[in-house]
This record gives structure tokens, C-alpha cells and sequence, in this order.
């Protein structure tokens, strides 16, 4: 049970490859088939029914294949963007248009930062073969590389992944530096163990009236912390399953590894927290995606799959005048004030762009707002980041979760009471019908129907029992496996166990990652749905254009030249938070006056970010020459593309 | 710790005078560096490493020592001038050279431009292992134009080098301490300061380039050093609509004509012309962020907090020093030194954050006394009493490592004349002095230039080693106050001790041992902020010679209550040993001893004691 995970799972693989160097080298050569070679031996069997991790040799091969599968269309170009502390090669995939890209604003997607969301580098790859396959077939596709670049990284922390495909199989999130996670001086010398020799590392209860824990009333199949106010009986301890290795009386509590990319990152980084390394930006990944970011200003937003998931609980800049709980103004930086302290939501100006996004959006995946059990807060994470701190327009989707049943008590019934069904477009009806097929349907529950748009402008998420109920979401989680996949949940049995030699010790609880696996039945829809996403967020990116440009006699040799600097894409040209933190870079217009001379106005204006949909700005600057001169203006911006004009003087 | 394979450059006086260390972003000087050529040469006729002598004599003979000073130093250094890169990592190559035992040069890490962080790690390497004594960790000029940490930090290396001998304080300091030594965490910045045309106040930053005005270019249009003087000064321009008119107490001075009264000068601000033709001046100068808000703990973005940069530790030199001191879990405290205003500064820098109510006591207790040994300082707290600073280095070493860091900001306008100055414009002060004690020197005088926007204007003003550098003659005081600080904050590190091992009989033939341990320095063996966050291991306590039945840590000596560890009794963990303060473990033992009990203790050292 995670909701009061005791501590984290690991593996024991200790076998830590070297650090090897850094920097971006193509892997399609000779030296990324060695790699895949060596990743290939290294990999031991794994019992079948098990769901983990893809190998890294099938996620190379994967992008090795949808570069064939381009051939003649997109340009697939697969490059090294560091190496994780184990060593294994962090793939960059860079999807463009034939002839090296068009130059314009670009999006990123990145997967695969928490070892554990096994839908992330899935829905990427489908991507990467959705776009190489789709470039001169699909019109969609092909419109939004002939604008911009689409770079994925479908892996962002292979090191976890690669060691949950040893056994016993664990769910483990660390990357492969050793760490001394209990301060006794020694590393990784104290993780989980298979006791009862299933090959997996699930829990294990120990029979303790001072243990803290209870069987849930509904499902005694999960144990939850007792609530003593609620008359629950206390009958277990609840630990990872393991043996205490260094025999300092705790378990489990010094597993292989070091840092969870998926923690790592400076926003509301969690100090001191497990797994989350010595301090932010310390993990390669989480690094290497700071540099990628911090280095190309044309990367205009940021699609996350991971675990946090602001689709289905969109941000929102909350009412002006509010305070959060947080204690910062809901408002802050309203008509250019200073801003006090680090945001908690997004500015005034933003907000709204990113409940619309979300709304698009997660009508492409299928999602509903009901969907927000698996959501995991912020904090250390890429998404909120990527935003609050790099500025960029960023999204994220969780792509499952295990569905509720219809007629629950805790989940159908007040969802659906006084809900409001979404504004369902065409396109929504075509992504809830591939959903439907997810296995919501076959449990007969009218689950698309369930979405609740009470939260809306207050962040709450969603409402009912179940958010102070924290055993909803393993209830939900443990029904939907025991209809669906029946190995997911190892049913407790007794173990001898030799830390426990006169009590009564039980193994069992979720198999590792069978929460997290896609239900092949839905797979493909699901995949589906997010690289329509994708397709949409990359067709909504900004645009930039010269929408005019005149130059108007004032009496003989003097003129006024205006521009008129349009945007024409959906979103903004940046976020206005961008603006605030001056980066990426914003609108520059110059003028060229050729051999005339300014007589008016600055040669280089810089804009502030124009909003979407056709907006304007005008640009004048008065021109001093002669009769017949060609004057010329550049508009540009990395995130949204640029444009030049010439007019002549006359 | 000691990086092997560092090579030191040769002598700067050896190397042709505008010679630059490799490094990327190279760029062509704009003129010799004069001074530091200078001070190169003249250390380079120290070079020869004496014969060891146990008591110096002064020299000449026949001089009689003055106080505070080594008589006959191995190594003779002039303290009353800045040193470029290439010097300081030659005083450090002098200074192990001639004290192999008690000072050892090496690098943390490369700057941007690839200058190495040059480390001296100061200790009685005869003596313990230096990485596991508690150590004090001392840096200067993370602000490129703060440039005397480095000297006073170079010099308390020198001090304690050459003085361990006579003070036999000192020596035992030595023996119980390490000093980690970076003259400067902003190496690339310095050699800007020191080489580039510049104001008292640039670079603050580094160089990494930086696009300060979004146009896309980097470091496009920095300050020209229009009458080519190597200083950037102010520029005026004689206007009968101006409001500024020269002061009647020194021409030189500008000041605001009265209401009423005409003025003679526009300010046109310092030095430079517009060179990107977009219609400003100097707005895109080499660099710009602060590294000192580069740091992870309450890092905050640019729309909070300016100069941020883009992510906590992007810079390579932040990055250095965060993995050495990671490294280095015998870091109990800390000085990093800035400029200027005279105080000696702690964290929180931000009101959400707090020092914990234990070690502001500590704080307090050493900042105090601080104020006595520096007249003119004061002792103060960084949000509260100075202004906000989001991702501020001190932060970092207190909070995420519980260290206990000052920050003392080098020099202040109390020196000029040891008084308070009057509440006057700060700037007369500095006119005054420089009229009466330099005699002129510090203000370069009104020169006409012309200037290719403004016309024929007039140049002059401050030099860049006025108001925040030292003059010369007091530098070596200044020095010595705030080493004396530094020195004093590294007295009272904890000092873990095993007082005494008392072995008792028992029934059935086992034996009780009880280690009464102290702490007789002011800083506890971990500060409240490392055990309330898991920072460094606990402190241990582990028995030979026996077997060990049961093990406990004794809550109240005084009447024996004693509290089993159940698991592992034979390595006995405790919080810490506070300030000032005891602690005592005991164990049953089966074995007739003798007993050997080793303490260890992170940043509190390692002690060990065997019973009779």
C-alpha cells in the first residue's frame, strides 16, 4: 500500500556501471550498437506475466526502427544528451521536417523521469513513430513539422528502469550512484529482499498491536494506516518486503542507488526527502534537461508524462485578490508589481491559457477530469518546472489510471451526482470511444460521464471523501486488478522470517509496476491519445508574422514605416511569466533603414509576449532618406518563429 | 582531496606580461596588467625554500620582532596589493613549499574561462587524518569586484603557516583543525576586475556570457574606457541646464546644485558608448548574474530574484564548491568574504526561512564577539537587518549542511577616519580622505574625451580599488581583524572528546564502561539544523575488547537513566554533543579488557581512548 509507503522499494542490482563522459553523440553508429549489445547480455530473465520497464535494447531498437520507418519523410535524428550515473546513453530524438528542420518554434516532450510511470516512454515512442511515419501521409503531422521540431526524450532516468528488469523484480526509482541513505556511513547495503520467493518485492506485515497499521473494512486484501478515531483495530507493522541486511533494526531502509530523477528538479524541491538527492539538479537527467532547456530558447513548450498531471487538474491563476495556501497572492505580479516569492500558480495573464490548453488537450487523450487519483503533487518535479522556473508553456499527462467502478460507493456516485459532462467536441467523442475500450467500459462503468468541473478555479482537484480518504485510490487500483489482471496483486502469505522469529509475518500487496502497466486492451487507444495531444499542443504553438508593413510620406524625404507584428498561432508568443524571468527570449523587431536614417524611434524594440490568435502590436519608426530607398524589418523570436519584410519608400 | 596532476603556471614575472592562462573566451587585453606583474616578480625572489629554522629570528639581526607579525617569514608576501590568478596559485605553491606539514595546494575545480579554484588546506598533516578533523571552510570573492576576501584569505593561510611555530595557540589549532582555503570562487571574475577597465562595482558577476538586454546577443555592448585609462569613471557633459554643480569643499566632487541654484554638468553615467547601435549604453557587459543567488537552498527564479541565473548551480564555479563541501562532511563552519560595509552577516536571507533557536545562540555568541575584534562591524542577520537574497551561498552551507557560516562584508567608511562618518552624502567621505591620508590618488581627474554619441564630454571619478578595495596600508589590518575572527570561530569547533572511561564490576562476570565524552567549544558536534534533518551522520561511540551484552546512552549522567540500543550496542549513536556541553554512553560488557572506545564524530573529529 503507497498511501503511507513505509519506505521505497529497491533491487539488488549493485553492479554500478562507471560514469561515463558526457555530451551528445549520435548512437546510430557503431558505438550505440556496442551499447545495445552490452545492455542486450546484461539483462537477465524476467518472468513473463511481470510488466516493468521497456529494456533499453527494445527502446533502441524502437528508435532505430521508426528512423527506418521514416525513410524519405521526417528527419529522425537520435543523439546522446548524457549519461546517466550508470552509464546507460539519455537518447534525445529530434523529429523534423526533410532538410533539417523549419526552423521555428519547438516542442519537447519528455518521459520517463519516474521509473515507475511505465505509460511515459511508451506514449513517447508511439509519438516518435506516429511523427517519422506520418511527415507527407498525414496532414496533421505534416503542418506541424513543416513549422517546428518536435524532440523527445523518451527516457529521462534509464538507470531505474534498467535495474527493475533484474530480479527480484522491484519497483525502484534511483538512478545507479550509490547513496548512504541512512547517514551509517555505508551505500545501498540494506534493500529489499524476496522472502517468499515469488521473484517480486512486494510488502510485508508484521503481526504487532503497536505495528500501526490495519486491514482496510472494504478490501481486507490492503492494509492501511489505522485511524484509531475510526475504531480501527491495530494488527499489523507494514514494511517493504526484506530482510534487515546491516542488523541496525530498520529494513529495507538503504536500497540500491541514489536519486529519482522525478524529484530532482529546483520547484518545490522536497529537501532531505527520499530519494531526492543531495540537492536539486544533482541526478544527470535532471541536469541534462536544465541544460537542454536553459540552452535553446526555441523549445516553446514542454509536454510531460510522468505523474503529475495537469490536464485532468488544470492550473489555474485562482481569483485576483486571493491568497493561496501557500500565503502568496493568487495575483501576484497583476499590472507589473514586483513579485515577492516564488509563484504557487500561474500569473493572471497565463492562467487562463493553461485551463483552455488542458481542456484541448485532454479531450485528444480521452482523459476526464475525474481522473486525478494517480495525480501526484508537485514538488521536484519537470512539469511544474519547466514553467515556473524555465518559463515555458508546459503540460503533462498521467495517460492512465486505473479506472473506478461503476456504482462505487466512493467514486461513481459523487462524481456523477451534479457533474457537469464536459463541452464534448467531435474529436472528444472519437478519443472517449477509443477510451471506452479501456476497460472502464467492460466493467460496465459510464466513466467518460463522471467528469467533475466543481474544482474549477480553485485548484481543489477533485472533491467527496475520496480526498480524505487516502485508501480510494489503492481500493480503486486493487478492484480494477482483481477484474483485470489477477497476478497484479500477490495475495499475502506467511513467510518465516528471521528478524521475526515468534511472530507472525505475511509478503504480499501489489506486484511491482502492476499498477502502472498500461491494460493491453487499451494500450493502443491510450497511446493513441496522447500522441493526438501532442499533434494538437504542437499545432497550438505561437506563430509569429509581419502582418504589414507601410511606409507613409509625411512631406518629401521623411516617412513613417509601421510594421504590424502579428501572432498567429493559438498561444501566446511566451507565457507572461517568460517575460518576468527574461527568458526564453522574447519579440525582437530591427530595422534595416538601408541608406536612410532613423530619425524616430529605437532600431531594436523588443516586445512583450503577444497573445494568440491574430493579436497585434504596431511598430513605428519615422525614416529619414531618400525617395525609392528599401527599408527592411525583422521580427523574431526563438519560440515563435521569425519573419523579415521590405518596403520601399516612395 | 589533494588533486594529483594540478600544475601550478610558472611565475607570472616568467611569462611574457599579457600572457593569459588557456582558457575558453579567451579575449585579447586591452592593456599590460602592470600591477600584478609587479607583485609577481617580487615573490619571485622567495622562491628558494630555507632550511627549516624552529624559532625565528628576526630579520636583520639585530631587530627586534613586532607583535602580530612573522619576524622571518619563508615566505614573504606584500599585503598591501591584489593579486591576480596566476600569483594567488603561486603563494599557495611557495606556501607548501615551504611548510610541506602544514600546507598543501590543490584545486576543487575550473572556472568557465578553465582557471583552476586553487584550494590551500591548512593543517598539522603530521597529525590526524586532515579530512576528518573539524574543519573551517574559508572563501573570498564569489563578487568579482569584492576582491580582498582573497588576500585576507590567502593571508590567514600565510599566518597560521608561519606563526605556528611562535603561538602556541595557533599550533594546536593546527593540530585540531583543518582550513579549507579558496582564495577565490570567482577566479574568472577577478581577472576581469583586476585586468578589464572597470568601476569600484564590475563585475559583480562572472563571465559567463549572458544576454542581458534579449536581443539575442551576448555581451554586445559592455563599458569603453574612453580616456584609456584602465578605470571606468564617470562621464559629464558641460551643460548651463544641468543640475549638477562641483562641490565647493573639492571640484572634483559632483553634487546636486540646490533648488533654485543653476547648474554646470549633465551625469551621463559611467563610461561607454552605445555599441550595438540599439540606442543604449553599456546594457549587455560581460556576464551578468550574482553567483551569490546561484545556490540551491531558497533558490529562486529571476521574476523573484535577480540575478539567479537559470537553474540553482548552473554555474561551474557554484557547482565546484557544492560538491567539495558535500564532500567534506568535516565542514563545521564557515566564512565566505564579501565587500563592503563592515558586517558580519548570517542567514536566513529571506523572512520564510529561520535559523533554528539553538544555533542562532551559537551564532550569536560568536558574532558578538566578532564585533569586538572588528571595530566598525556589525554583527547582523542577512533579510532582516540587510536586505533579501533568494539562493544566497551562506544559506546553502547553513541549510542544507547545517553550517555555520558568516559572511563578513570587508571594509567600511568607519576605517577612513576610525569614526563613524557623519550623515553626510557618502561620497564626501571618500573625497576627504583620499584628499588628506592618499594625497589624490584614488580619484582620476576630469579629462576631455570625445565622445562618438555625446560629443566632447569629460571623464573622471573613482578608481575601481577606491570605496571597496582597501587602500594598501590598511589592508594588512583588516586582514589580520577578520582572520583573527575566522581564527576565533575555528577555536570553538566542536572538539568531540572521550573525557574518561570508568570500568565497573558486575555480577556473573561482566562488566559495565562508561565513556563520559565533552564538547568544550561553542559549536555543538552537529548543529540543531544537521539533527533535525538527518544532515551527516549521528555521532558514534564504539567499543573494543569485549563483548557487548547491551549498550545505552545515559539521558541524565547525573542519575545514571540510561536508554538501551537495542540494535547494533556495540557503535552507540547520539544526536550530538551541544556547545559547551557533555554527553556518556555505557555499555555491559563479557571480557575483562582492557576496553578501547573510539569517538567519531563528523564535524566534531574523532577521539579515542583506551581503559586501563
Amino acid at each position: 500500500m503507497h498511501a503511507g509507503k513505509p519506505q521505497s522499494a529497491g533491487d539488488p542490482d549493485r553492479g554500478a556501471a562507471l560514469r561515463a563522459p558526457g555530451g551528445r553523440r549520435p548512437l546510430r553508429g557503431a558505438a550505440g550498437r556496442l551499447a545495445l549489445l552490452f545492455v542486450l547480455l546484461g539483462a537477465p530473465p524476467l518472468a513473463a506475466q511481470v510488466p516493468g520497464p521497456l529494456p533499453e535494447a527494445e527502446l533502441v531498437r524502437r528508435l532505430d526502427a521508426a528512423g527506418d520507418a521514416a525513410a524519405g519523410g521526417a528527419a529522425v535524428d537520435v543523439t546522446e544528451l548524457a549519461r546517466s550515473a550508470g552509464g546507460v546513453p539519455i537518447r534525445l530524438v529530434r523529429v523534423a521536417a526533410p532538410g533539417g528542420g523549419a526552423g521555428g518554434p519547438s516542442l519537447l516532450v519528455v518521459a520517463g523521469a519516474d521509473a515507475t510511470h511505465l505509460a511515459g516512454p511508451a506514449a513517447a515512442l508511439a509519438l516518435v513513430d506516429s511523427l517519422a511515419a506520418g511527415y507527407g501521409r498525414d496532414s496533421a503531422v505534416t503542418a506541424i513539422l513543416d513549422r517546428g521540431d518536435v524532440l523527445v526524450i523518451p527516457r529521462l532516468a534509464p538507470d531505474a528502469a534498467v535495474a527493475a528488469r533484474a530480479r527480484p523484480v522491484a519497483e525502484r526509482i534511483r538512478d545507479a550512484a550509490p547513496y548512504d541513505d541512512d547517514r551509517d556511513g555505508l551505500v545501498d547495503e540494506d534493500g529489499p529482499d524476496d522472502l517468499n520467493g515469488d521473484g517480486l518485492v512486494t510488502l510485508m506485515r508484521i503481526a504487532d498491536p503497536a505495528g500501526g497499521w490495519t486491514e482496510d473494512e472494504e478490501d481486507p486484501g490492503l492494509v492501511r494506516p489505522a485511524d484509531p478515531a475510526r475504531g480501527d483495530r491495530v494488527a499489523w507493522r507494514v514494511l517493504p518486503e526484506g530482510r534487515d541486511d546491516d542488523g541496525d533494526g530498520r529494513w529495507n531502509e538503504d536500497p540500491p542507488g541514489g536519486v529519482d530523477a522525478a524529484r530532482n528538479f529546483p520547484r518545490a524541491y522536497p529537501w532531505f526527502g527520499e530519494a531526492a538527492g543531495d540537492h536539486p539538479l544533482a541526478e544527470p537527467g535532471a541536469r541534462a534537461l536544465a541544460e537542454l532547456l536553459a540552452g535553446d530558447d526555441a523549445i516553446a513548450a514542454v509536454y510531460v508524462l510522468g505523474p503529475q498531471d495537469n490536464l485532468v487538474r488544470p492550473w489555474s491563476a485562482g481569483k485576483p485578490g486571493r491568497k493561496d495556501e501557500a500565503g502568496a497572492g493568487v495575483d501576484a505580479g497583476a499590472g507589473g508589481e514586483r513579485i515577492e516569492e516564488p509563484l504557487a500558480r500561474p500569473l493572471a495573464d497565463d492562467g487562463p491559457w493553461f485551463e483552455e490548453v488542458a481542456r484541448r488537450l485532454r479531450d485528444r487523450t480521452g482523459r476526464t477530469r475525474a481522473d486525478t487519483l494517480a495525480v501526484r503533487p508537485e514538488g521536484g518535479d519537470p512539469l511544474s518546472w519547466a514553467h515556473y522556473q524555465m518559463g515555458r508553456w508546459a503540460f503533462g499527462s498521467a495517460v492512465w489510471e486505473p479506472p473506478a467502478l461503476a456504482g462505487g460507493a466512493e467514486e461513481g456516485g459523487e462524481d456523477g451526482e451534479g457533474a457537469a459532462a464536459e463541452d464534448a467536441g467531435a474529436d472528444r467523442a472519437d478519443a472517449g470511444a477509443d477510451r471506452a475500450d479501456a476497460g472502464a467500459d467492460e466493467a460496465g462503468a459510464g466513466r467518460e460521464d463522471a467528469g467533475t468541473d466543481e474544482a474549477e478555479g480553485d485548484g481543489a482537484g477533485a472533491s467527496g471523501p475520496r480526498r480524505s480518504d487516502p485508501a480510494a485510490a489503492e481500493r480503486r487500483a486493487l478492484r480494477w486488478l482483481r477484474a483485470h489482471r489477477p497476478d497484479g496483486f500477490v495475495d499475502w502469505t506467511e513467510v518465516r522470517h528471521p528478524d521475526f522469529p515468534d511472530r507472525r509475518v505475511e509478503v504480499g500487496g501489489f506486484a511491482p509496476f502492476a499498477r502502472h502497466a498500461l491494460p493491453e486492451a487499451a494500450r493502443d487507444s491510450l497511446l493513441r491519445g496522447e500522441v493526438r495531444a501532442v499533434i494538437e499542443l504542437a499545432s497550438l504553438l505561437p506563430r509569429l508574422e509581419i502582418a504589414g508593413l507601410r511606409a507613409e510620406s509625411l512631406d518629401g524625404g521623411a516617412w513613417r514605416v509601421t510594421a504590424r507584428i502579428a501572432n498567429r498561432g493559438f498561444l501566446p508568443t511566451l507565457p507572461a511569466l517568460a517575460a518576468r524571468l527574461g527568458r526564453p527570449r522574447g519579440i525582437r523587431v530591427e530595422l534595416d533603414p538601408g541608406g536612410a536614417r532613423i530619425g524616430g524611434g529605437r532600431r531594436t524594440v523588443l516586445l512583450e509576449p503577444l497573445p494568440g490568435g491574430g493579436s497585434a502590436r504596431e511598430v513605428t519608426w519615422i525614416v529619414v532618406g531618400e525617395r525609392g530607398t528599401r527599408v527592411r524589418v525583422e521580427a523574431g523570436s526563438p519560440a515563435a518563429g521569425s519573419a523579415r519584410q521590405e518596403v520601399e519608400l516612395r | 582531496m589533494n588533486t594529483p596532476g594540478v600544475s601550478f603556471a610558472r611565475p607570472a614575472c616568467l611569462r611574457r606580461p599579457g600572457a593569459r592562462l588557456p582558457g575558453r573566451h579567451s579575449r585579447p587585453r586591452s592593456r599590460p596588467r602592470r600591477i600584478a606583474v609587479a607583485a609577481a616578480c617580487l615573490l619571485a625572489g622567495t622562491a628558494a625554500v630555507p632550511a627549516p629554522a624552529p624559532a625565528q629570528e628576526p630579520s636583520p639581526p639585530g631587530a627586534l620582532a613586532a607583535l602580530g607579525s612573522p619576524p622571518d617569514p619563508r615566505v614573504e608576501v606584500a599585503w598591501d596589493r591584489y593579486y591576480d590568478h596566476a600569483t594567488i596559485g603561486e603563494i599557495a605553491r611557495r606556501l607548501e613549499r615551504a611548510w610541506p606539514d602544514r600546507c598543501r595546494a590543490s584545486s576543487i575545480g575550473r572556472s568557465y574561462e578553465g582557471r583552476e579554484m586553487w584550494l590551500l588546506t591548512v593543517t598539522d598533516f603530521r597529525s590526524g587524518d586532515p579530512d576528518r578533523k573539524p574543519a573551517m571552510w574559508i572563501d573570498g570573492n564569489i563578487h568579482a569586484n569584492e576582491v580582498q576576501g582573497s588576500e585576507i584569505a590567502l593571508y590567514t593561510a600565510w599566518y597560521l603557516c608561519e606563526m605556528a611555530d611562535r603561538v602556541p595557540w595557533i599550533s594546536e589549532l593546527l593540530r585540531d583543525r583543518t582550513f579549507y582555503i579558496v582564495p577565490t570562487i570567482n577566479p574568472d571574475g577577478r581577472e576581469n576586475f583586476l585586468q578589464e577597465p572597470n568601476t569600484p562595482h564590475s563585475p559583480r558577476s562572472g563571465v559567463v556570457p549572458r544576454d542581458d538586454d534579449g536581443d539575442g546577443r551576448l555581451d554586445e555592448d559592455g563599458f569603453n574606457d574612453l580616456d584609456g585609462d584602465g578605470h571606468i569613471t564617470q562621464m559629464r557633459r558641460r551643460d548651463p541646464n544641468g543640475r549638477w554643480v562641483a562641490s565647493p569643499e573639492d571640484p572634483r566632487l559632483l553634487v546636486r546644485a540646490r533648488p533654485g541654484e543653476p547648474g554646470a554638468w549633465d551625469v551621463l553615467g559611467f563610461e561607454g558608448f552605445d555599441d550595438d547601435g540599439d540606442g543604449r549604453v553599456n546594457e549587455d557587459r560581460p556576464g551578468y548574474y550574482d553567483p551569490n543567488r546561484n545556490w540551491p537552498w531558497n533558490w529562486a527564479p529571476a521574476y523573484v530574484q535577480f540575478g539567479a541565473d537559470a537553474y540553482p548551480t548552473s554555474l561551474p564555479e557554484t557547482r565546484a564548491v557544492v560538491d567539495f563541501v558535500l564532500a567534506h562532511p568535516n565542514i563545521a563552519g564557515a566564512q565566505t568574504y564579501h565587500n563592503a560595509g563592515g558586517m558580519i552577516l548570517r542567514g536566513p536571507g529571506i523572512r520564510q526561512d529561520s535559523v533554528r533557536a539553538a544555533d542562532v545562540r551559537v551564532y550569536d555568541a560568536l558574532g558578538e564577539r566578532g564585533e569586538e575584534i572588528l571595530p566598525g562591524y556589525r554583527y547582523i542577520s542577512i533579510w532582516k537587518d540587510l536586505y533579501t537574497t533568494w539562493g544566497n551561498q551562506l544559506d546553502w552551507f547553513y541549510g542544507a549542511r547545517g553550517i555555520l557560516t558568516f559572511s563578513n562584508e570587508l571594509w567600511t567608511s568607519f576605517h577612513y577616519f576610525r569614526a563613524e562618518p557623519e550623515r553626510e552624502r557618502w561620497d564626501r567621505v571618500d573625497y576627504r580622505f583620499d584628499r588628506l591620508l592618499l594625497f589624490g590618488e584614488a580619484i582620476v581627474p576630469w579629462t576631455s574625451v570625445d565622445h562618438p554619441q555625446y560629443g566632447p564630454i569629460e571623464v573622471g571619478g573613482v578608481k575601481r580599488q577606491y570605496t571597496r578595495a582597501i587602500p594598501g596600508f590598511l589592508l594588512r589590518e583588516e586582514a589580520h581583524r577578520n582572520m583573527a575572527f575566522t581564527l576565533w570561530q575555528a577555536h570553538h569547533l566542536p572538539l568531540a572528546r572521550i573525557d574518561s572511561l570508568e570500568v565497573r564490576d558486575l555480577p556473573g562476570g561482566l562488566r559495565e564502561v562508561t565513556a563520559r565524552l565533552s564538547n568544550r567549544r561553542l559549536t555543538p558536534t552537529r548543529t540543531a539544523q544537521d539533527v533535525a534533518h538527518g544532515i551527516g551522520p549521528a555521532d558514534r561511540v564504539r567499543i573494543e575488547g569485549g563483548r557487548v551484552v547491551a549498550g545505552f546512552v545515559l539521558e541524565d549522567p547525573l542519575n545514571g537513566i540510561a536508554v538501551e540500543q537495542e540494535h547494533q550496542p556495540e557503535r552507540i549513536e547520539i544526536d550530538r554533543i551541544p556547545g559547551m556541553g557533555t554527553a556518556a554512553v555505557r555499555w555491559i560488557v563479557r571480557g575483562s579488557g582492557p576496553f578501547t572506545v573510539t569517538l567519531e564524530s563528523a564535524k566534531g573529529g574523532v577521539h579515542v581512548k583506551r581503559s586501563d
